[in-house]
């Protein structure tokens, strides 16, 4: 089969496992990232594993995408060590504080120009933004159709895919013709592990840094400014309750204060 | 006039849950608006179902019918609004639950139409300049945000279903027999060029046993601490005799001792038990965020610190292996 071109989109998360540290600054209402590593986003690790398993089968080139800080050139550096070809990081100020909108205009812009593109890879959601919306607006822009949530994917010829995706009360197979835009998840692949030959690896590739003018974005679209939604207020959740610790002589006595508590009837109690 | 439309989602035959959660807030907001409620409804013979719609107060329903659009197409889907959108006029606000359809076509319909989408909203309001109050959890649950489209329309959004209120069932459908019937307006489905760069290969129903956690009245849920299948079929067989639905966290799904449409939380179900018993759960909030409503909640835990106890009514901090036959035990003899 003909090797393919394919872009994979990953985002730099605050890492899951510390993300009890986050903290929401009272004034600004803003999020209090400080001192918490970016990783990539877990289910782009297996949108990146998804490209990389098809550029090993038939050739081709895997190159990374990402909207991010500099700070995410660490991130972008782990993708080539786990296999993808080139990375390039579309960073810029006024980037910042843009919503899925604005965030897919600048990744759509970066693909274009980087030139022909047979197939995009996302996960089909982000830790921190989770909205899962980046993906199918991406695809929109770049003018394609796009499959979201698959959790199972096979190259069945040159130009096709069967993918499956479920939805509450069904499971489908479609068959997508390239070019498309897909989002995958956690379960469509097992990621593989950083090896050490894939970080000598990494040091030979490249990696590109794009900004708005490189891009040639206007402007109007993209960033806060540009970003139709706006966050008004950041509250944390409240956890009210404050449980009744039931204990006793004996699990027996235990079971039963908690049956009592919820008022299982005492029907066969008698006998 | 102002017009609010909801999306109306129906699988096999019935609307889903969150489409009448949609329909009662948006009806609501629209007279908040002192505007209108309408409704689009895509598929293949839908006109009777549609007609249901009435006991919502719905003002119109914009009916999009095809055997084609018995199959969800994202391209198709999408062209076929972003039409309505064209030739009706643009609403105010377009709401969808967030469903896998509506994840997948609330987003693509914004970006066709430069708009914001606000994904799994669990509230809504209106501020007092009638701006669309999006409350969405961010970060797993860890925190709320309130999101707003100041300056563009429609404001598009996506509700997690089990959030908003709903209205009871049969005592509406009666009186709703005395409301008029809502006025149809027939749209042709849109068919863009690239239609045939997705199709259907095949379809396979789910067991009905994954999709019934969200309806269940009592749930037991296990995570990690179950630590084993063996100590899952317990779980299973306290499940059984309380006549609950077996629920799970991210890492017991991951294990394999549940399958993914057991798992309650951020990414996936919101529950509303009357009763929830939690075993071997440290109370994470990206699970316990999908726990909602007034009923009672459990929590068994060896470790005392654990979090789930500052979400809980009633705790037993305790191997789960010494409570649970024990409990099985007492509940059958209860019963008799
Ligand atoms: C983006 C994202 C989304 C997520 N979405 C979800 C989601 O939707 N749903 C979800 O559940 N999780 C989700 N998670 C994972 C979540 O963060 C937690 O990791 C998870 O909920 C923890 O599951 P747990 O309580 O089963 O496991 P743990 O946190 O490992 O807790 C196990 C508990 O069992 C107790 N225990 C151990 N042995 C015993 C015993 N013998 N008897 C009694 N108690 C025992 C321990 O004291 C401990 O408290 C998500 C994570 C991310 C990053
Ligand atoms: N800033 C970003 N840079 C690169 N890819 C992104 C970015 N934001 C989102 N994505 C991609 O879009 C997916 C869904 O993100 P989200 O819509 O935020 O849930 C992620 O898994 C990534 O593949």
């Amino acid at each position: 089969m003909q090797p393919l071109q394919i872009a994979i989109c990953v985002k730099p998360v605050p890492d899951p496992k510390e993300s009890t540290q986050l903290q929401i600054n009272p004034t600004t209402k803003t999020l209090v990232r400080k001192g918490i590593p970016l990783v990539i986003n877990p289910m782009d690790r297996n949108a990146l594993e998804a490209g990389v398993k098809l550029k090993e089968a038939n050739g081709g080139k895997v190159t990374v995408f990402s909207m991010s800080p500099p700070e995410g050139e660490l991130t972008m550096l782990e993708t080539l060590a786990l296999g993808a070809d080139e990375a390039i990081l579309l960073s810029d100020l006024i980037f910042a504080g843009g919503d899925t909108l604005a965030t897919a205009r600048v990744l759509a812009a970066g693909i274009k120009a980087q030139g022909n593109w047979d197939l995009v890879i996302c996960g089909a959601e982000s830790f921190d933004g989770g909205t899962a919306q980046v993906g199918a607006q991406l695809a929109v822009l770049l003018g394609t159709p796009w499959i979201t949530r698959v959790s199972h994917l096979k190259r069945v010829d040159d130009k096709h895919l069967l993918v499956t995706v479920e939805d509450e009360v069904e499971q489908r197979e479609l068959l997508v013709q390239l070019p498309v835009v897909l989002t995958v998840e956690s379960v469509v692949n097992q990621a593989r592990p950083l090896s050490l030959w894939g970080i000598v690896e990494a040091r030979n590739k490249k990696i590109t840094v794009y900004n708005a003018d490189t891009l040639k974005l206007d402007q109007k679209g993209i960033g806060l400014d540009g970003s139709p939604t706006q966050t008004r207020d950041l509250f944390a959740p409240d956890a009210s309750r404050e449980a009744e610790i039931l204990t006793g002589d004996s699990p027996q006595q235990i079971a039963n204060q908690l049956l009592d508590k919820i008022g299982w009837s005492r029907k066969g109690a008698a006998n | 006039m102002k017009q609010v439309w909801v999306f109306a989602e129906h699988q096999a035959g019935q609307w889903t849950s969150v489409t009448g959660e949609l329909l009662v807030a948006a009806r609501n907001i629209a007279d908040q608006l002192n505007g209108e409620l309408n409704v689009i409804v895509c598929g293949d013979q839908v006109e009777e179902l549609a007609a249901t719609l009435k006991q919502w107060k719905v003002d119109r329903v914009y009916l999009s019918q095809h055997p084609e659009l018995n199959f969800y197409h994202p391209l198709v889907y999408t062209e076929t609004i972003v039409d309505l959108v064209s030739e009706y006029g643009c609403p105010e606000m377009i709401l969808f639950g967030a469903t896998y359809l509506g994840r997948d076509l609330a987003p693509a319909i914004a970006a066709r139409l430069g708009t914001g989408c606000a994904a799994d909203c669990c509230d809504l309001k209106l501020d007092e300049n009638g701006n669309l109050l999006q409350i969405v959890p961010g970060l797993g649950g860890t925190i709320f945000a309130t999101i707003v489209t100041p300056f563009h329309r429609p404001q598009v959004a996506t509700v997690k279903p089990g959030m908003l209120e709903t209205l009871g069932s049969s005592e509406n459908e009666d009186k709703a027999k005395a409301l008029k019937p809502v006025e149809v307006v027939k749209v042709e489905p849109r068919f863009p060029q690239n239609t045939a760069a997705i199709q259907l290969h095949s379809v396979k129903q789910k067991p009905a046993k994954e999709s019934g956690l969200q309806a269940a009245k009592r749930i037991v849920a296990g995570g990690a601490g179950i630590s084993g299948p063996e100590g899952w079929s317990l779980l299973e067989e306290l499940a059984d005799v309380l006549g609950a639905a077996v629920g799970a966290t991210r890492p017991a799904v991951d294990e394999g001792w549940a399958s993914h449409d057991l798992m309650i939380g951020q990414s996936g179900k919101t529950v509303r038990p009357e009763l929830y018993l939690g075993i071997g759960i440290s109370g994470d909030m990206m699970h316990t965020i999908g726990i909602k409503g007034k009923g009672t909640l459990i929590a068994i835990n060896q470790d005392p610190k654990a979090a789930i106890f500052k979400q809980v009514d009633y705790g037993i901090v305790a191997d789960y292996r010494s409570i649970l036959p024990v409990l099985i035990e007492e509940v059958k003899r209860r019963e008799g």
